[in-house]
């Protein structure tokens, strides 16, 4: 007896506005579908079946959760994972902590705090790195003209005549940079380019906090970013090659993440235990 | 080649006149070339060693500037091979062998060979000290593929197959007692008939096909070239010797000199196409006269032996006599130099880009042939040498010794090539909308959630959400939250986890059929090995106790290794009755330490558990049965090697985990979270990319290259 015919007889004739009897059609045509997708001998029932064959260490995993957090400034749940996992520590809690702080800064548009801070743990990065310390300051300036929108414009235009003037003449990349920027003082901020927008947008202040963290750890662990990443990448690699060699893949390879999503909208669960949400 | 003192005993002690036994008889070859095998196996394991040993046997005959120079030349090869890869510095390497010091060629009858020659020496120094037999056969790992994934599964290859053949000779002889002797008998009765020498004899054999192995074939490498050898096919007048590395040509009396026009050998195996760049190197030790040629060429297993190698099909060839190329044709093409009598030259077929190229004297001479069937080859291009005139004699480095050209560097700067590559790769195509840095923040949180760190994932969401809170542009906006789910199922499949990875099994099996009833039913396996590691954990609870008992008796630190905490887990032990049909449900702190009644203890959970599982019909549960019994044979079984890994607590996470994913699917839910997912679908993607006959850029780079970079 299939699942349909027993949804049906279960609840005798359904009811068009049975929540439950509408579920029992949706789980069958779920079943149904993943009965074909999941047919013995097709691509993907290979490919899963080879999947699971691999052995995924949870050491491995592990290190590289551990990698993330710390890498990309996370003190917390790096302190956190270090106890739970029974790992040691990648770096000190105190130096991952200042890296979030200055993130934090930045991520706020406290342009001024980040630098001051960050010369206090590095007096020397900013000077090494010409192209990091313009960006902070080209952010400091988007921050200034948002804060004058329609307003005064003294302190901004200031600021880029005494800061960002005389660096950007050493670069052509730095004095683009600068203009774009100082044509925010001059449109009105509703009608700009869609470039021009993209400056006014919480991603630069993202993009620049990305950098200064990059930097920073590079010059604590000479490396750029979290293996993880490289993970992704190689992933996504990985298929792309796979397909263009004609290699047996299946037409879609699921990350996993998905179904998670779908249950995170769900306030309840399966054991009907009412979902904690933080904050 | 006299600059490598590495090459000489190789070669050198297998000069008929130095044998000690009849060239002629095989059975006195194989049995002289054994333990020779071991000598080589030492010299590759501790060149220095080697070194050592030659320059101090030579002292007295070798003139000082000789010696000197040979030092230098040693050195230089270190220098060499720690060079990194960049482009810039392959070139400079190469000219820094150009620059070197040409070492005078020795003439092949100088007395100073003598110190070289006389294997008997080399023997009985050698075979005084012979190594463990754990050391196992020869084999031959290159550098330039250290670290490749296909060196890694080339490796367990051969472990699976040497375990499987000892368990075969033990289960074959008698007891555990006489084991060791029984096994080195065996292995000498092994390679006695095998005129490939021991070497093979084990590596060669098919895997079995029992369960244990689970081992699709698909899994399998295939084996690189490790000697010459003759076929069917050789013409006669060719002689192997030096435990496969050296051809010489002897001629033939049968043949007349013009019946042939020269004379060839393949080696053991073709050149995989798995590990992506393949490279071997031939010194020629003598060339007779000064007509002769000598070819470095690689061609399928059914090219003719009896013409050059390069003007057959399905040959390419490297001609020493005009520094000709052939590929596949009688008309050559020109190219590099000529060699002779003390050069070096190597052949390099990369299988990406399906291309071949030579070497001279560590010097790269360029791509010679092109063609797409290196590639389409499927690995069954073989590295072949040919000679022409009676005298002629090569050495090959199959990988055995450092190679003269820095093929470790080309091969660093392919990987890094590809590396270049994957770093470029956008990921937003793995979920669509998601940025690289969301993708990996969500994997992580995924991951934490799934295996039930609750308290990280809290640490975690609250600093996500304070990172979206500060990127707003107005305080008022909402920001959105993330659910952690703090579900029950998640803190009762940790506290599980907790106490299996604590040694505590009883507690374990009691919590699981209080959640999750059905699970241990459903999974006999699963049940099977919480069982047998309930029996280890007695074991080795006994076993540390003794240990502790006699803290100067000096047995082993392996006190040191194991955590505190670990005897109490024993002692958290309560009065509740294990799962049914357990019958070791005293409480452990009544385990007397007398002892005494420990092995009663022992033995009848263990009877217990025969009983139960005796009808399996599964037959890895009864071996599984078999070999942990056999642990109560042991005074310390912490101390035994044989034995030593089935306590280890590494055995705990693997049992922790089986059961975590039994609960797991039986709640409908993936065993495994999306990382972990990643993780093996790249691994299975890769492994795609590295089979033969394809582009195999998956050669160039693994998983474990990510791991490497933390």
């Amino acid at each position: 007896m299939s699942s349909l015919s027993a949804a049906q007889t279960s609840s005798g004739t359904p009811d068009i506005n049975d929540v439950a009897f509408w579920e029992r059609v949706a789980a069958h045509f779920r079943e149904k579908l993943n009965r074909m997708s999941s047919a013995p001998g097709s691509k993907r029932s290979m490919f899963k079946a080879q999947s699971l064959g691999v052995k995924s260490p949870k050491s491995d995993i592990n290190t590289l959760i551990l990698d993330y957090l710390t890498m990309q400034g996370y003190p917390q749940a790096a302190e956190k994972f270090s106890k739970e996992a029974n790992l040691l520590p990648r770096q000190e809690d105190s130096t991952i902590a200042t890296r979030r702080e200055i993130q934090t800064y930045i991520h706020s548009g406290q342009i001024e705090l980040a630098i001051q801070l960050l010369n206090d743990l590095d007096p020397e990065i900013l000077d090494s790195d010409p192209k990091l310390h313009f960006s902070l300051l080209r952010l400091q300036l988007v921050e200034l003209i948002r804060q004058c929108n329609n307003g005064d414009i003294i302190p901004a235009l200031d600021f880029a005549t005494q800061q960002l003037g005389p660096r950007a003449s050493t670069n052509e990349q730095f004095l683009d940079d600068l203009e774009k920027t100082m044509a925010l003082l001059i449109f009105p901020h509703e009608s700009l380019t869609p470039e021009l927008a993209a400056l006014l947008r919480p991603a630069l202040r993202k993009n620049v906090a990305d950098e200064v963290n990059k930097t920073i750890v590079f010059r604590q662990t000479s490396r750029l970013e979290a293996a993880i990443q490289n993970l992704a990448r190689l992933r996504s690699w990985a298929e792309t090659s796979a397909r263009t060699h004609q290699k047996p893949t299946p037409d879609r390879i699921e990350l996993g993440l998905s179904d998670d999503s779908n249950d995170a909208g769900n306030d309840v669960h399966d054991n009907g235990q009412e979902a904690m949400i933080t904050n | 080649m006299s600059s490598n003192p590495f090459i000489f005993p190789g070669y050198l002690s297998d000069e008929p006149a130095s044998s000690p036994s009849s060239p002629s008889s095989p059975l006195g070859r194989s049995a002289s070339s054994r333990p020779v095998s071991y000598a080589s196996v030492a010299a590759t394991r501790s060149r220095t060693h080697w070194a050592d040993y030659l320059v101090r046997r030579n002292n007295n005959l070798v003139p000082n500037g000789t010696n000197s120079m040979r030092d230098d030349h040693d050195r230089a090869m270190m220098e060499h091979h720690r060079s990194t890869p960049s482009g810039a510095q392959t070139s400079q390497s190469a000219q820094t062998w150009q620059q070197l010091p040409k070492s005078p060629v020795l003439d092949r009858h100088s007395r100073l060979f003598e110190a070289f020659m006389s294997r008997d020496q080399l023997l009985s120094s050698e075979a005084s000290n012979p190594p463990p037999p754990s050391a196992g056969p020869t084999r031959i790992s290159p550098s330039y593929l250290q670290g490749t994934e296909y060196m890694r599964k080339l490796n367990e290859q051969y472990e699976r197959r040497k375990v499987q053949a000892s368990k075969e000779r033990d289960s074959s002889g008698g007891g555990l007692t006489t084991s060791r002797s029984n096994q080195s008998l065996r292995s000498g009765q092994m390679a006695l008939p095998s005129h490939r020498g021991m070497t093979l004899a084990v590596v060669e054999r098919l895997p079995p096909t029992t369960s244990s192995m689970q081992q699709d074939a698909t899994d399998e490498v295939k084996p690189l070239p490790t000697r010459w050898m003759k076929d069917d096919k050789s013409p006669p007048g060719l002689e192997i010797t030096g435990d496969g590395f050296d051809v010489k040509c002897t001629g033939s009396k049968s043949l007349p000199e013009k019946d042939y026009e020269a004379c060839a050998v393949r080696a053991d195996h073709p050149m995989p196409g798995q590990c992506g760049v393949y490279y071997f190197e031939i010194t020629v030790l003598s060339a007779k006269s000064n007509d002769t040629a000598i070819i470095i060429a690689f061609g399928g297993k059914d090219v003719s032996l009896n013409r050059a190698p390069g003007w057959e099909p399905e040959s390419w060839g490297y001609h020493s006599d005009d520094g000709n190329l052939f590929a596949s044709a009688s008309t050559g093409k020109a190219y590099g130099p000529k060699f002779g009598v003390g050069d070096t030259v190597g052949c390099l077929v990369n299988f990406r880009t399906a291309t071949a190229s030579f070497t001279h004297n560590g010097r790269d001479l360029g791509v010679a042939f092109r063609d797409n069937t290196f590639r389409q080859g499927k690995g069954k291009f073989y590295p072949i040498v040919g000679l022409k005139k009676p005298g002629d004699h090569i050495f090959a480095n199959f990988g055995q010794l450092p190679f003269q050209f820095d093929i470790d560097g080309y091969v660093r700067a392919e990987q890094e090539r590809i590396w270049d590559k994957i770093r470029q790769t956008d990921t937003s195509n793995l979920v669509p909308g998601l940025s690289e840095q969301d993708l990996c923040q969500q994997l992580v949180l995924q991951h934490l959630q799934h295996d039930g760190y609750l308290e990280t994932a809290h640490a975690f969401a609250e600093e996500i959400l304070s990172e979206r809170k500060a990127l707003r542009l107005d305080p008022n906006e909402p920001v959105k939250d993330i659910n952690i789910r703090d579900d029950q199922d998640a803190r009762q499949r940790q506290q599980i986890r907790r106490a299996v990875l604590e040694g505590n099994i009883d507690e374990a099996l009691k919590l699981t059929n209080a959640y999750y009833p059905s699970v241990l039913e459903a999974n006999p396996r699963v049940y099977f090995r919480l069982r047998c590691r309930k029996f280890v954990e007695i074991i080795r609870q006994h076993a540390e106790e003794r240990v502790k008992e006699q803290p100067r008796a000096g047995i082993n630190p392996v006190t040191k290794t194991i955590p505190a905490h670990d005897d109490e887990d024993m002692d958290v032990e309560h009065d509740r009755r294990g799962y049914e049909g357990n019958e070791w449900n005293e409480r452990m702190e009544d385990d007397p330490p007398a002892l005494g009644g420990f092995l009663e203890r022992a033995l009848e959970y263990g009877r217990g558990l025969r009983a139960e599982f005796a009808n399996s019909a599964d037959p890895e549960a009864s071996k599984h049965l078999d070999e942990i019994f056999a642990l109560i044979a042991y005074q310390n079984p912490l101390t035994e090697e044989r034995v030593a890994h089935l306590l280890d607590q590494s055995g705990r996470v693997d049992v922790a985990e089986e059961l975590n994913s039994a609960i797991l699917r039986s709640c409908g839910k993936s065993s495994r979270s999306a990382l972990e997912t990643v993780f093996a679908d790249t691994t299975v993607l890769l492994k795609s990319l590295r089979e033969e006959g394809s582009f195999v850029e998956g050669a160039f780079v693994s998983i474990q290259d990510i791991l490497a970079m933390i």
